[in-house]
């Protein structure tokens, strides 16, 4: 197998089942279970954090949940500012979403977020949210008054906007996942030993955390801008 | 992979979906709430220190007015005190000084009662001797009375 067809195969994501649903025939790839398997892992690791709650004489753990929610809350909080507040939890759970896919390669999975379509449908959610929550917060009328603002002629950038976003932070995230995967397989082939280890605590432990720190970060951007 | 396929957007989303209430529920609300609720507990404990404090604060302006009152009273008390000892002793002295008046002008009056009782009764027998001696000179006992008129006189008349 030459290295091509060995990144190819990396590359693809494959159907592992399909459902019959209804008249549906879903098929569900690769990319969907291991989300699953981030999902339980986190939602796992917030009941492990959350149990046994006090409010005083606290225990280490709950010191430890406590201190992962300020900080996150406060990563997040510190773009969004003081309106946005209401879509911490959403951004603060896209954080952890993203970071544990694109780290989750370390153990042997595929990252979800190798898949287009999960980082598609991440930015769609992202441009959704941030459209409705300038609806929302401004109303019909000053939402599509901010289209043309702050001249007229400016009006089809912004219109182009709607869709440039979530095509850039789709594109980006995937990009840097697929960037940093192709190089660190190309690394374990030519200098196979040690470095690659060096390597891939920058491409797969750093820029996976990164990249779902710019996704987040940008995406609040995007909310403060729509609320304000 | 790079196609685009409908179903693996579609599970994306409601995995998202999922994820996120479930962090909501599992994870923000509790924290939250464990917070909010430990800041209440704060807040009170703190209201409570504060409202002990503003009570000893009371307390001790209480006592403290307190003490100063006694210390007008004991003042008060101990003026009065000296002033009805000064009265007394006053009057213990004006007493005395009554007292030892009387006593003294009782005994001058004695003294002179008895002083001018001796000078009669020394004139008396003055008066008897000088009669007698007279008597005796004289020899006889009928011109004795006669003579003790004459000297009572002569001696009344010497003594003015």
């Amino acid at each position: 197998m030459t290295l091509a067809e060995k990144l190819v195969e990396e590359l693809n994501c494959e159907e592992v089942f399909r459902l019959h649903i209804g008249g549906f025939d879903i098929p569900i790839y690769e990319s969907v279970v291991v989300t699953w398997i981030v999902m339980a892992v986190l939602i796992l690791i917030a009941i492990f954090l959350t149990t046994g709650l006090k409010t005083q004489n606290i225990s280490k753990k709950q010191a430890f949940a406590e201190l992962i929610y300020e900080k996150l809350n406060a990563i997040v909080g510190a773009t969004l500012g003081e309106e946005g507040k209401a879509y911490t939890g959403y951004l603060v759970t896209v954080l952890l979403y993203i970071g544990l896919s694109n780290i989750i390669g370390l153990f042997g999975f595929k990252s979800p977020t190798k898949d287009v379509n999960v980082t598609a449908a991440l930015a769609l959610m992202s441009i959704i949210l941030v459209e409705a929550a300038g609806i929302y917060h401004k109303g019909i009328k000053k939402w599509l008054h901010s289209f043309v603002e702050p001249v007229a002629i400016v009006t089809p950038f912004n219109i182009l906007d709607v869709f440039t976003r979530p095509l850039s932070l789709c594109m980006r995230l995937f990009g840097n996942v697929l960037g940093a995967f192709v190089i660190m397989e190309l690394l374990k082939i030519v200098v196979p030993p040690v470095i690659p280890a060096v390597f891939s605590l920058y491409f797969d432990l750093f820029d996976g955390l990164l990249q779902a720190y710019v996704f987040v970060f940008l995406t609040s951007l995007y909310l403060k801008e729509a609320i304000e | 992979m790079i196609n685009i396929q409908f179903w693996s957007i579609l599970w994306t989303v409601v995995n998202l979906l999922i994820l996120v209430v479930a962090f909501r529920i599992f994870f923000f609300k509790p924290i939250g709430k464990i917070i909010a609720k430990r800041q209440e507990e704060a807040d009170e404990v703190y209201a409570k220190a504060t409202a002990k404090e503003n009570e000893a604060n009371e307390l001790a302006a209480q006592y403290e007015q307190k003490v100063a009152e006694a210390e007008t009273e004991k003042k008060q008390i101990i003026a009065e005190a000296r002033k009805s000892a000064d009265g007394q002793y006053q009057k213990i002295l004006d007493d005395a000084k009554t007292d030892a008046k009387n006593i003294h002008d009782a005994a001058v009056a004695e003294a002179n009662h008895e002083k001018s009782q001796i000078i009669a009764s020394a004139k008396k027998e003055i008066a008897d001797i000088v009669v007698d001696a007279t008597t005796k000179v004289v020899g006889s006992k009928t011109g004795a009375d006669i003579d003790s008129k004459l000297f009572d006189e002569f001696l009344g008349k010497a003594g003015e």
